[in-house]
């Protein structure tokens, strides 16, 4: 790495000199070794928007063969944990593993306000899942991730230069064969019962091919610029491997820098003219929001021809206001590119159609609902309430993808049911963790996404999950966690708790806990449902409405186990009876009317 | 550090720490120092953000994560970024 000193901080070029590949490598290594050939590389910036770091792909892969001679001792095919903090130490690590045979398992890197507590029980519990050898962070996370591991028997905890302490092998690895590990994924979800998707040199590969050569292809002039955590397959896959595997310098933000200043995002990608950058929805919206009118004024994003979405629900107003907010400064609304995929099949499954924007699908509300037949809302001459659904395109080339009803029957296009996908880039499996396995991948090597949409002129379109995660303001978070937290309370019993989200007209989510309890003291609920909220906003950093209920309110399935739907079906029905006065005393927490109306109207 | 001026610079601070979140929550930045900040101002964590960088553009200093997490009162986060200005040259 260089440490750049400002004065004389030099950028890797966009041009990186050699003949372009596009992510036809059998391995992620080999992608790095040819990619060593140019100029071109990685560039961290801090949260000030200046330089601090390069590092081109030549510097990157005579690094991390360096640091791999010290890792093959750690025994091939073990995992090795990494903080995946926005820092060239974790690339080179990485990639250190990739020549060394060892499998990388990216952990997150983001702690709460007086979150420290549950963000190194996170950490031990992935450490302990992935039955890690050896832990890296990088220097700023290095002490959570000493104390998340202590008393497990790891060869070593350190960063990089604890690392380069390790004896070295005089000779290089073997280089991994396509069908081995490439890494280990944990999927954004469940803090307590964490899944790692164990995806294959091969898997990965095959995705970043299509990607490259079907989902958008790159020109010569192509620089991407991303603020992505590295812990996710949008940032991890997308881009770092990515732009690896295409040979396209990048232009990194630390995610925790981008959420305190996103304007330093546009600002990037206008001072160093880059075309490509990928973001859920909620990164745009946080910008449009966030902007005033001296910011843009400032900006050329005249250059940024593919502005990616995906990771979450689309909606169109999201991405409409973030084009009118950013029209003055060059921004091209036709730049957005939505697509659908998922950490399971290594990254992407499709793309809507280059340079035509997000375009919309509006179908009659109440058939949806009732139905399940997705139909133009204006078909049949009679107005029905519409509701618009993003394009997201056709499946990339090996992908088969089929709509299902609930008993597993292909469906025909227009009708909604679960998205099943078979493919190359699907992962092997969750690791260690058959059961999960088999319950989302089945015998012929189809996936359940869990996400229900339906097919228009073979086009994706998303309209919900069937599984019960929520995704609050960009984060996913899975209803048990929420429900673990009340449970931990004395005055809660296991199975008195029930999470669920509720969405808003504008498509934003507001997690609400409904929890069951003896209690009738207004003072003593009182103070329970402060404790509960607190306790979910210091691990998950969200707010949460939190409803008390006397005991047997909750409704169960006839199996006996708690039904997250119908609870919620319930909640929204006890709320729009009530006047908002009464609420008051009842609940901690206010969900917005708009929501509960908008809810009540859908339901 | 002078004692005195130890507690000059916790005072200042402090109403540092009030004034950025006066600008998030205008009705907030009188709440008790040991009142748990996110949840008694009802800050999302994209408003914890906010505050922040309302925080570091005022004192001109980058506050660490591991200051940041572990700080859930005005006075928790006041006395990490007193410690981190008097370890500062």
């Amino acid at each position: 790495m260089n440490v750049a000193e400002p004065s004389h901080a030099s950028l890797t070029p966009t041009t990186s000199g050699i003949a372009l590949r596009s992510a036809d490598f059998p391995t992620l290594a080999a992608a790095l070794d040819y990619a060593a050939g140019g100029d071109s590389g990685f560039n961290y910036y801090d949260g000030r928007g200046a330089l601090i770091a390069t590092l081109p792909y030549r510097e990157l892969r005579a690094q991390a063969l360096k640091m791999a001679r010290r890792l093959a001792p750690l025994g091939r095919g073990q995992r090795l944990a990494l903080v995946a903090h926005t820092h060239p130490d974790f690339a080179v690590m990485f990639y250190a593993c990739q020549y060394a045979g060892l499998v990388p398992v990216p952990l997150p890197a983001a702690v709460h306000l007086g979150g420290r507590e549950a963000y190194i029980r996170h950490l031990r519990q992935l450490v302990r899942d992935c039955q890690a050898v050896a832990a890296f962070a990088p220097p700023e996370f290095v002490g959570f991730l000493r104390e998340a591991s202590e008393g497990l028997s790891l060869a070593l905890v350190g960063t990089a230069q604890d690392f380069s302490a390790l004896p070295a092998l005089d000779t290089t690895p073997r280089p991994p064969e396509p069908s081995e590990l490439a890494y280990l994924q944990y999927t954004s979800g469940s803090t307590r019962f964490p899944r790692g998707t164990m995806i294959t040199q091969s898997a990965v590969m095959a995705n970043l091919n299509a990607i490259f050569n079907h989902g958008f292809q790159l020109t010569p002039d192509d620089r991407f610029c991303s603020w992505l955590p590295y812990y996710h397959d949008m940032g991890l896959v997308g881009i770092v491997l990515g732009c690896v595997a295409t040979q396209r310098s990048v232009d990194f933000l630390p995610t925790r820098d981008f959420a305190m200043r996103p304007r330093l995002w546009l600002k990037l990608m206008s001072q160093n003219r880059c075309t490509v950058s990928f973001s859920p929805p909620f990164g745009y919206t946080l910008c449009a929001r966030r902007l005033r009118p001296t910011d843009t004024e400032a900006l050329d994003l005249s250059a940024w021809r593919v502005a990616g979405v995906g990771a979450e629900m689309i909606h169109p107003e999201t991405l409409h206001e973030f084009a009118t907010v950013l029209a003055s400064a060059g921004f091209n609304e036709t730049a957005f590119l939505p697509c659908y995929g998922m950490a399971e099949c290594s990254l992407a499954v499709s793309f809507a159609p280059l340079e035509t924007g997000a375009s919309s699908d509006v179908v009659d509300i109440d058939r949806l609902a009732h139905h399940g037949e997705a139909i133009p809302a204006t078909t049949d001459g009679t107005p029905a309430k519409g509701k618009a659904f993003i394009n997201c395109g056709q499946p990339l080339p090996g992908y088969e993808m089929e709509i299902r009803d609930e008993r597993g029957r292909p469906l025909p296009e227009r009708r909604c049911g679960r998205i099943h996908l078979r493919g190359p880039s699907l992962m092997s499996g969750y690791f260690g963790n058959p059961e999960a396995s088999r319950e989302v991948l089945s015998a012929d090597g189809w996936l359940d996404t869990g996400d229900i949409g339906y097919q228009a002129n073979g086009s994706l379109y998303i309209t919900g999950r069937a599984k019960d995660l929520m995704i609050i303001k960009g984060r996913n978070i899975w209803p048990q966690d929420l429900e673990h937290l009340a449970e931990q309370q004395p005055e809660v019993r296991p199975t008195d708790a029930s999470a669920f989200s509720i969405t808003d007209d504008d498509g934003s989510e507001t997690a609400v806990l409904v929890v069951q309890c003896r209690e009738a003291d207004p003072r003593k609920l009182a103070s329970l449902a402060e404790r509960v909220q607190r306790a979910i906003h210091v691990e998950f950093g969200i707010h949460c409405v939190i409803e008390l209920v006397p005991p047997h309110t909750l409704p169960r399935t006839s199996s006996g186990k708690l039904s997250r739907s119908t609870a919620r079906k319930e909640f929204i029905e006890r709320r729009s009876a009530e006047e908002p006065s009464e609420s008051r005393g009842r609940f901690v927490g206010q969900a917005s009317r708009a929501a509960l109306e908008a809810e009540s109207a859908a339901s | 550090m002078e004692p005195s001026s130890l507690s000059e610079t916790t005072a200042s601070v402090e109403s540092t720490i009030r004034e950025a979140l006066g600008v998030i929550r205008p009705d907030a930045a009188g709440i008790r120092g040991d009142a748990d900040l996110a949840q008694e101002a009802d800050l999302d964590s994209a408003e914890v953000m906010d505050l922040v960088m309302e925080i570091e553009d005022r004192l001109d200093m980058s506050i660490p994560v591991e200051t940041m997490a572990q700080a859930r009162t005005i006075d928790e986060l006041c006395a990490g970024i007193v410690q981190l200005k008097r370890g500062a040259p």
